[in-house]
């Protein structure tokens, strides 16, 4: 019996990536925490967490230029996860299910070059929740009745309007149905003309997205030009492995810079148990997240761990329940590193800015003496300057 | 003697400390009260009984494979599932928060208990 739940501990221990030590853990050397990160966000049932991330980057970024409190800015200030979402094209304008990081920021960028407005915009004009809708019924194109009890359901809701748009003719009605449901401040004239969109995705960007922002100074924020850069870089390093991933990472935080990461986060839960995750293969679940700290933690001599602080897109809830975000740095990178990524890591820095090589301390070799006493090379070098040896 | 009188208080959710949380409706933010019951995070109008109360007890941990990633977080759909809505609720710091939320009787529990 004892076995039994035993074994169930240490199933559901191996069922997430994310892991987290026990406090028996204790804290050695120094550890690297970038302050001023923006507050928690959460994706919740939208597959936006590329965009959440992203969102993290661009403000800590934005805040740092400005020089100001991130965490002291209302909701409504705060940069707009949606709007950032739709730069996940190269062509802009369009709101897609599963995105690339790396892409919005170079998109973004991009446009900052080009003396274009990026339009990033202010949450308050495109809140995260107009999509949260209530569970909404609505008849398939076969006819036939059913109700969307998943996730989101103004993205089904949307996604109705949008593939019967031409079997209702009435333009006026769809565009009040839209209105009333999402309850957003827009004009039923700028709301008909969205359903000229000939893509869904770029029809839930031009519902969601309150164009008329864009006419106001104020409504968007102006993000100074930066350098986007990715690790590894597939065409020049073709072998990268934990030891020289974590290398980086730490460098990069030493720097004081958050990083996105890429990694798969699949995990199966049945019942009480979860099954150990699959990190390669189409069982890759993709998820985006931001590591913003690192810290050495050993229990004893020999069972050391570094952890690694994430800022997840899953709530404040998910951050308090996972040691303030802090969990173990193998499994994580592994699941970056080694799944199928290109770029792993992706991160911003200002223009022309030079990062200062951190070199990792690593543990000077050994020597063996007679007496069974392990000194460092060096020691016994400075020992001999001084004509004392070790016997 | 002391233990069960400990234990009696613990349990007891009007001297759980209470959390103030807000949630935006279009223009404006609601105050949630959240309080401690039975060790799950739910509305202060969830004392005796309430559906978000119930659900928890029917609360169901099966996932299916790729459930997370590109279609959401799990405590989210595990809201979905037992008949909720996932909502965001805010603290000061504008920290976000997955609450599934109960139209019917105005219920909130904390998503995240639903999937421990």
């Amino acid at each position: 019996m004892i076995l039994f739940f035993i074994s169930l501990i240490f199933s559901v221990a191996e069922g997430s990536i994310y892991q987290t030590v026990g406090t028996r853990y204790k804290e050695v050397g120094q550890s690297v925490v970038i302050k001023n990160m923006p507050a928690y966000r959460t994706q919740d049932g939208l597959g936006l967490c590329y965009a959440a991330a992203t969102t993290t980057l661009l403000d800590h970024f934005y805040c740092k230029e400005k020089k100001i409190d991130c965490k002291s800015r209302s909701n409504d200030e705060r940069i707009s996860l949606l709007s950032v979402a739709g730069h996940n094209s190269y062509l802009g304008d369009e709101i897609h299910v599963g995105g690339r990081p790396a892409k919005i920021l170079n998109n973004i960028k991009n446009k900052i070059l080009n003396n274009k407005k990026p339009f990033i915009l202010k949450e308050k004009c495109a809140p995260y929740e107009s999509l949260m809708l209530e569970h909404y019924a609505y008849r398939d194109r076969n006819g036939m009745a059913q109700t969307a009890r998943e996730q989101a359901a103004g993205w089904y809701f949307l996604k109705n309007i949008f593939d019967n748009k031409y079997k209702n003719r009435d333009r006026n009605t769809l565009a009040c149905t839209i209105k009333e449901k999402l309850k957003i401040n827009k004009s039923l004239e700028s709301i008909i003309k969205t359903l000229d969109a000939f893509i869904f995705e770029n029809f839930v960007y031009q519902v969601l997205i309150d164009k008329g922002c864009l006419s106001q100074e104020s409504s968007y924020i102006d993000i100074p030009l930066f350098e986007n850069k990715n690790y590894p870089d597939h065409d020049k390093e073709k072998s990268v492995n934990y030891t020289l991933g974590i290398e980086k990472l730490n460098n990069l935080l030493l720097n004081k810079i958050p990083v996105q990461v890429n990694i798969c986060a699949n995990y199966v839960v049945e019942g009480e148990t979860a099954k150990k995750n699959e990190i390669m293969g189409d069982a890759c679940s993709g998820h985006a997240v931001v590591v913003s700290g690192m810290k050495k933690v050993c229990r004893n001599k020999n069972d050391c761990k570094t952890l690694i602080k994430i800022h997840n897109s899953y709530g404040k809830d998910w951050q308090d329940n996972h040691n303030e975000g802090w969990v173990d740095a193998e499994p994580i990178l592994k699941a970056s590193i080694t799944g199928d990524f290109r770029n792993s890591f992706n991160w911003i820095q200002p223009v022309g800015k030079t990062l200062e090589n951190f070199k990792v301390r690593r543990k000077p070799k050994r020597t063996k003496l007679k007496n069974k006493k392990y000194i460092a090379p060096a020691l016994i070098k400075g020992r001999q300057c001084q004509g004392t040896a070790y016997a | 003697m002391k233990f069960y009188l400990l234990f009696l208080l613990l349990l007891n959710p009007t001297l759980a400390k209470t959390i103030s949380l807000k949630r935006l409706v279009p223009n404006k933010y609601l105050t949630v009260e959240i309080v401690l019951s039975k060790g799950l995070r739910v509305s202060s109008n969830c004392q005796k009984s309430c559906l978000a109360l119930i659900h928890s007890k029917q609360r169901s941990l099966k996932l299916k494979k790729n459930s997370i990633g590109l279609k959401g977080h799990p405590a989210s759909e595990i809201c979905h599932k037992v008949g909720g809505k996932n909502i965001i609720l805010y603290d000061d710091l504008k920290n976000q928060y997955d609450y599934c939320f109960f139209t019917k009787d105005q219920s909130y529990i904390n998503s995240w208990d639903l999937v421990k």
